[in-house]
């Protein structure tokens, strides 16, 4: 038996955990004080909070669809998080029942409610994994044996890179997932940014994460996100805030710079 | 109020209840579904608190879960109120509200339990997972810690000892229970070096995190075990020192044989002393730190005679001899504390090294050849006796060098030798300046030939008869650059040990011959070692060398000393002494009457000659005439060689009384001083007869080159 990564971290419910932090800006309740605790504080900061977190999950659905209708039935969703409504095997399975997802989440809260939630799911499966620790999650994902590797893969990076910090070099991992890829395969990709707020709040959200969370907050710049799909043809409309990016009369475009998440999805040749 | 403004007021509530999954869903459908339900609980047999418990849950179920929907949608109704028209409706609609109330409450009640209900049991599990791996891992470390080869233990900060290990239980003999009741710092032993402890205090101190260390532990049984041990510093959260780890190596056996193998690297397995190593390790060691005025001696005892044990009782005889050699000088040293070891063969040594008078160390040594004066009890033998020789050393510790003291004791041990066996002599610096050691003399054999440092001198034998040259003897000298000319007692027995014996010994052969051949001389004696006898090329060699100088081989005179004789026990030697004199050479037995005098050695072999040792005349020195009993013996021995026909050589005859006393007895040739001194061979005219004609022997008519006689 591997031991697990995790082993030896404690599982300190007394500590906001990004993904229950997630879910209950989206009104779930899957989550404990410490998590509403800190989801509040950011929330009286930043009250577009759970709007912002609607319009990313709006896009994860949107770009889910768009890839169905490109022919991909195969998917890759690192940092899935808690699965609420609405997850990639629900809208995937919706269009294709033989779609194929692995969720990868490093929290073993997350990791284990998923598990419940996909028992029965012959389609779908869950790892315990880091996106930072390519060589040893791709080995895992290899030998779980759900994926296909002469098909196209779609890496989902939903709302998980700006959790990467620099230093990790997120482009580096991303080429690590590129490289293993089948050509033909998808990179989604939505990521917070600063630039459309003042300094002030978007500090004073990372703040809160870096005070409370395990994972602090790097926000990036739409030419530092664009880099990100180097080895990928991006389709249109390329890097576009998540409101812009294929909309489809459900969402709030006319008001698209509430929601400061740069969104894209790209093709490897 | 029509239908239409009913569902829009529905969508517009849907889009303002701000929840946020909410998006997910077409809100016109849902409005239009909410409105037809709205409409048909108005009815006038409808439910209409049914009713609106439905709205409440189709809200729920398109996730308006937030406290900002249920307004909305009491907002939507209220705004429907004035729509309705009688109060049957009126109240129809309170119910609706009522019923969406308590149905959206109900629901968002339900899905709050369920999803934490979820995350609990996720979170459970999580924590399970984890415990379990814990375990399984700590299992497996618990496993591997006590199935470790090397002994384990964990203790605290105060020493006490917490857990050990199966390998550490079995290396201490102690259970896990009793190991609990001892600390650590009574784990001593009294050889513990001092720094180890300081090392222990450092540790628990948090000075230092690790150290590792050679310790001896004493086992429950007492026992001694050595252990490789390493001792690791084991820190609490905030870094206090809270626990230590002992990991050690049982290096018991591992000890023991270094210690074994440097036992044996350092002594001598028959006698079991110290050997050469061990002793001038001891010797080095007192000379490079001596205390202020320390003196140090060494004794270099060889034994006299044991070769002839060896020869004549064989090798494990000998062997059992000098173990008991061995024990005499341990148990005759240890009143001085003296070091005795065993350098080589027959050679042992002793060092002193405190506390002595200047007079100890003869003392010493006198003691020594006294204990082994006293014949020597060999399993299974009659007492042995053998005698020794001792050179003594003994100088100020300081400023000596081992080396020097070394070659020091042996020219003593070799003046001890030559003065007769069976003494001490002590070292006289006086001396040493004129001796080679034997390591020396060693060192330069090699390449003699070949640096030409070699010279024969010939010294006459003369007929007593007519004072006519009978023979010349040619005797070997070293012409050695430093020390000038050396006589061949000075190398030859070293000679003899390695094989240098074999190209002088040639030397000697054809520059003899060639010197008779350009010479007027009868004939020549060479003296033959033991070795060349041995050497299968020595008759080839004999042969070329009358060749080349174009000799009769009756003018070769072959000597071989009678203690040599007496040891030929192979064929080979008889074989190559039978062919020598088959080509007409002659046989000349050396030094007759030395040793053990064996007059059966006279029949083995072809005899010409035979020449009484020099050491019957050294008692007449001085002018003192032989006992009556030692003529009679040497009379008849005389009488005995001429009855077998062999000629009488008398040796060392250095003065006229000496010169009557060998005519008495009968002797047929002198050699000696007083008839002629060896001299180097100077052809002053070609004494060749002629070129090309082999010269036959004819004593009687040759001439007599420098004879210094009296008569």
């Amino acid at each position: 038996m591997t031991i697990p990564q995790w082993v030896g971290d404690d599982i300190d419910l007394t500590r906001p955990s990004v993904s229950r932090v997630y879910d209950y800006y989206l009104g779930g309740f899957h989550n404990f004080a410490s998590d509403r605790e800190m989801a509040e504080k950011a929330i009286a900061d930043w009250p577009d909070l759970p709007l912002i977190m609607r319009s990313n999950r709006a896009f994860l659905r949107r770009g889910v669809k768009l890839l169905i209708e490109q022919g991909v039935r195969q998917f890759l969703d690192i940092g899935s998080g808690i699965p609420t409504v609405g997850n990639v095997h629900e809208v995937a399975q919706d269009l294709d029942p033989a779609s194929r997802i692995v969720y990868v989440d490093t929290d073993p809260v997350a990791v284990a409610h998923s598990r419940s939630l996909l028992a029965g799911n012959a389609n779908a499966e869950v790892l315990a994994g880091d996106f930072t620790q390519p060589a040893k999650l791709l080995a895992e994902v290899e030998e779980l044996g759900l994926l296909d590797l002469d098909r196209p893969v779609a890496v989902l990076l939903n709302a998980l890179l700006h959790f990467v910090p620099d230093p990790l070099d997120p482009a580096g991992l991303i080429g690590t997932f590129r490289d293993w890829s089948p050509a033909g395969s998808y990179l989604l990709i939505s990521h917070a940014t600063h630039e459309l707020h003042p300094p002030e709040l978007t500090r004073a959200h990372r703040d809160l994460y870096k005070n409370n969370t395990a994972s602090p907050m790097t926000m990036r710049s739409r030419e530092q996100v664009a880099g990100f799909f180097a080895g990928y043809e991006l389709l249109e409309p390329g890097i576009e805030l998540s409101e812009h990016w294929h909309p489809d009369g459900t969402g709030s475009p006319d008001q698209a710079e509430r929601f400061p998440i740069w969104a894209g999805v790209g093709r490897k040749p | 109020m029509t239908q239409k403004r009913l569902i829009a007021d529905w969508e517009q509530a849907l889009r303002e209840s701000g929840d946020p999954l909410a998006s997910e869903h077409d809100f016109a459908h849902l409005a239009e579904r909410l409105s037809s339900v709205t409409l048909a609980g108005l009815t006038p047999t409808a439910d209409a608190d049914k009713a609106g418990r439905r709205l409440g849950r189709l809200l729920v179920d398109a996730h308006l879960t937030a406290p900002n929907a249920i307004g909305q949608a009491m907002t939507v109704l209220a705004r429907y109120a004035p729509d309705v028209g009688d109060l049957h409706r009126e109240q129809q609609l309170v119910r609706m509200q009522g019923g969406l109330a308590a149905g959206h409450a109900a629901a968002v009640q339900r899905l709050l339990l369920a999803q934490q209900e979820a995350i609990h049991q996720a979170s459970t599990a999580a924590r399970d997972d984890v415990a379990r791996a814990l375990s399984e891992s700590e299992a497996r470390w618990r496993t591997l810690v006590d199935q470790a080869p090397v002994g384990i233990a964990i203790g605290d900060i105060e020493g006490n000892v917490l857990e050990a290990n199966s390998s550490l239980q079995r290396m201490f003999g102690y259970s896990l229970e009793e190991m609990r009741g001892i600390r650590v710092q009574e784990f001593t032993h009294p050889d513990d070096t001092e720094d180890i402890w300081e090392q222990y205090a450092d540790l628990v101190a948090g000075r230092l995190e690790e150290f590792r260390t050679e310790k001896r532990y004493v086992r429950k049984d007492g026992e001694v075990v050595w252990t490789n041990l390493s001792v690791t510093l084991i820190r609490d959260p905030d870094g206090e020192p809270a626990f230590q780890v002992a990991v050690m190596e049982d290096i018991t056996d591992r000890r023991l044989l270094q210690e074994k193998l440097r036992h044996e690297a350092t002594h001598d397995p028959l006698t079991g002393l110290p050997n050469r190593v061990l002793f001038l390790q001891r010797l080095d060691r007192a000379v490079a730190d001596p205390g202020p005025d320390e003196r140090i001696a060494v004794l270099f005892i060889d034994l006299d005679g044991f070769k002839f044990v060896n020869d004549s009782r064989g090798h494990i005889v000998g062997d059992r001899v000098l173990m008991a050699v061995a024990e005499r000088l341990t148990e005759g040293a240890r009143p001085s504390g003296a070091l005795v070891a065993r350098l080589a063969g027959d050679e042992f040594v002793a060092l002193l090294s405190s506390g002595l008078s200047e007079a100890t160390p003869m003392r010493v040594a006198e003691d020594l050849l006294a204990a082994l004066k006293q014949p020597l009890k060999v399993t299974g033998q009659l007492p042995v006796q053998v005698g020794a020789s001792i050179g003594v050393v003994e100088l100020a510790a300081a400023g000596a060098n081992s080396a020097e003291i070394m070659q020091a004791a042996d020219l003593a041990l070799h003046a001890a030798k030559e003065a007769g066996k069976g003494r001490v002599v002590e070292h006289d610096p006086q001396r040493r300046a004129g001796q080679l050691t034997r390591f020396q003399v060693a060192m330069q054999l090699p390449g003699l030939v070949e640096r030409g440092e070699l010279a024969l001198v010939y010294q006459p034998l003369v007929r007593l008869d007519d004072g006519e040259v009978h023979s010349v003897e040619a005797l070997l000298r070293w012409n050695h650059p430093h020390m000038g000319s050396l006589s061949p007692d000075m190398f030859i027995r070293i000679a003899e040990e390695n094989a240098a014996i074999l190209p002088i010994g040639r030397w000697v052969l054809d520059r003899a011959c060639a010197d008779l051949a350009a010479s007027a001389w009868p004939a020549v004696n060479i003296n033959v070692s033991v070795r060349q006898l041995y050497s299968p090329q020595f008759v080839d060699d004999v042969r070329r060398a009358l060749d080349l100088a174009e000799l009769d081989p009756s003018m070769l005179r072959v000597e071989i000393t009678e203690s040599v004789v007496m040891n030929l026990d192979d064929p080979e030697p008889v074989a190559v002494l039978d062919t020598l004199t088959g080509l007409g050479a002659r046989l000349v037995m050396d030094d007759f009457g030395t040793g053990y005098s064996n007059l059966a050695a006279l029949r083995r072999l072809p005899w010409d000659e035979l020449k009484l040792a020099g050491a019957f005349l050294e008692s007449t020195r001085g002018g003192r005439p032989w006992n009556p009993t030692d003529q009679r013996i040497l009379s008849t021995l005389v009488d005995l060689a001429h009855s077998i026909d062999l000629l009488v050589t008398a040796e060392g005859v250095e003065t006229a009384e000496q010169d009557e006393q060998v005519r008495a007895i009968g002797c047929d040739v002198g050699q000696g001083w007083y008839y002629a001194r060896a001299e180097a061979f100077t052809p002053s005219t070609p004494a060749r007869p002629g070129p090309g004609a082999r010269r036959r022997t004819s004593p009687d008519t040759a001439p007599i080159p420098k004879i210094q006689s009296p008569r």
